[in-house]
């Protein structure tokens, strides 16, 4: 069917929305039942260690697997650190999100995109979600990683851990970080010298 | 005019050690079609084999290259010919700085998923060189077949006893039916033929097209080493017409004076292998040499 003219496409644009917001608790019932089939739980919010965690992860998508074996370790190294890892991006789980963020010191949220012009979209996303909530984490860093396939190493984690727990102490979020080795732009340095001299021999 | 292989160019502009297979009858082409474009070019490379020309931060080319979705390159040749327009009509290049706007895609993007924006294209009489390399499938992704696969050949997406149910589309008329200002074949194996036929396009206006027949070790299954001669034996059975086209007039550059059998080309690639082995199948093979004797008979 073609919606057609601004009023028919207000509307349905309105009906659109709220149905995808009706989706949220759908989603919630269609995961139960796939627990009881499957024996295997996808909440659209996975909360690790997060109830007594000051320092929260906030990681989409595969990758966050690594950022929960990174909790693991720093917790065993002494830091209060979990993992909040929404498996909605439409319709955002904002309830949820706010519940379990609520009352936190600091939240370092890693994308593993990059929206050229703005930063990270989750970064964004979750601002927008938390804004102006009176128990909202004071602190919101935000990192880049894991870009073209890149991998993000356990130490990156930690170095994550300690940067967003000095601007809790400091009480002021750093410009967002992309995660990139001195390593990395070496390569990247050597490769564009070679390019440079294929350039010069070809005259 | 080039009139001899001796005038053709001795240094390629063109730089070496792309990614590209060993024994790429593409590569070919784009070497000698470069060397007679020159310099001032841009080019606009839909997705395909070419796109891994130019990786950062690596490129062959002198100038510019523009890299477009598959069906897009002649929509991107439309937008870069228009910026340079303003530029010149803004005084801000000088007519010498101006440069031939070049899209190059392989025949997937060619015969089938730009054919659109194509048409479109020569409809506007946009003023651009188009060149394919065809390598009769979507080499890059493990040679499926195309809308320019020939009849008979085994592809990963044909794979049964007599290969590609369809016949190749004939592109050639498709753009001489837009009353395209050039359109022309060639192959990389006939180097003079090809220079000749660049220098004639490059002295037109308006939608312009070579189709480059690009042997491709890889997809069709034979020895690197023999591109050279697969593309010869393509010239020399008929199987791929050397002509060109000026306002709708069609002319044969380059005819064979006796053709070879089709068999001399097909039993020297792994892709029409299953024509000759375990038998020989006579019905598609007879089918295949009627198409081209049928094909040399119209236009005698």
């Amino acid at each position: 069917m073609a919606v057609l003219g601004g009023t028919s496409y207000s509307y349905f644009r309105y009906e659109t929305h709220l149905a995808a917001l009706n989706a949220v608790p759908v989603f919630a019932e269609i995961a139960e039942e796939f627990a009881r089939s499957f024996g295997r739980t996808h909440e659209a919010v996975e909360a690790y260690h997060t109830d007594d965690a000051e320092l929260v992860f906030v990681m989409m998508g595969s990758f966050a697997t690594k950022a929960k074996d990174a909790v693991d370790r720093l917790r065993e190294a002494g830091w209060a650190v979990g993992l909040l890892r929404p498996r909605l991006l439409r319709p955002f789980p904002v309830g949820h999100i706010q519940r379990v963020l609520a009352g936190k010191k600091g939240v370092a949220v890693i994308d593993q995109n990059l929206s050229v012009g703005m930063g990270g979209v989750l970064h964004s996303e979750l601002a927008s979600a938390l804004y102006g909530l009176p128990h909202a984490p004071p602190v919101m860093v935000s990192f880049i990683g894991g870009l073209g396939g890149r991998d993000i190493g356990p130490e990156e984690f930690y170095e994550m851990a300690s940067v967003t727990r000095k601007a809790v102490e400091e009480g002021k979020a750093p410009a967002p970080r992309l995660l990139y080795t001195d390593e990395e732009l070496r390569e990247v340095r050597k490769l564009q010298a070679i390019a440079q001299v294929e350039r010069e021999d070809l005259g | 005019m080039f009139r001899r292989m001796k005038g053709l160019p001795s240094t390629h502009l063109l730089g070496a050690g792309t990614p590209m297979c060993a024994g790429c009858g593409g590569l070919e082409a784009i070497k000698e079609i470069y060397d007679i474009l020159g310099e001032k070019t841009v080019f606009l490379n839909a997705a395909g084999c070419m796109t891994l020309l130019a990786i950062y931060p690596f490129t062959p080319f002198r100038g510019s290259w523009l890299y477009t979705a598959m069906a897009s390159a002649p929509a991107g040749a439309q937008g870069v010919r228009d910026a340079l327009d303003v530029l010149l009509h803004k005084g801000r290049i000088s007519p010498e700085e101006d440069l031939e706007v070049v899209v190059l895609t392989g025949d997937g993007a060619a015969y089938g998923m730009g054919l659109s924006a194509t048409s479109g294209a020569i409809e506007r009489g946009l003023d651009f060189l188009y060149i394919c390399y065809d390598n009769e499938g979507y080499g890059n992704t493990g040679q499926q077949y195309s809308a320019a696969t020939p009849h008979g050949a085994k592809t990963s997406t044909s794979k049964g006893p007599r290969g590609f149910p369809g016949y190749k589309k004939d592109l050639f008329a498709i753009w001489s039916a837009h009353r395209a200002a050039y359109v022309a074949t060639v192959v990389g194996a006939e180097p003079l033929d090809l220079a000749r036929k660049i220098e004639k396009a490059t002295s037109l206006k308006g939608p312009r097209l070579i189709i480059a027949l690009s042997p491709c070790p890889t997809g069709w299954g034979y020895d690197p080493k023999e591109t050279v001669e697969i593309g010869k034996l393509a010239v020399k059975t008929g199987v791929w017409p050397l002509k060109e086209s000026i306002d709708g007039e069609v002319v044969h550059t380059k005819t064979p004076r006796k053709r070879l059998p089709v068999e001399a080309y097909l039993k020297r690639q792994g892709r029409f292998a299953h024509l000759f082995r375990p038998q020989r199948n006579e019905v598609l093979l007879k089918e295949i040499q009627a198409k081209v004797d049928a094909y040399w008979e119209r236009v005698g």
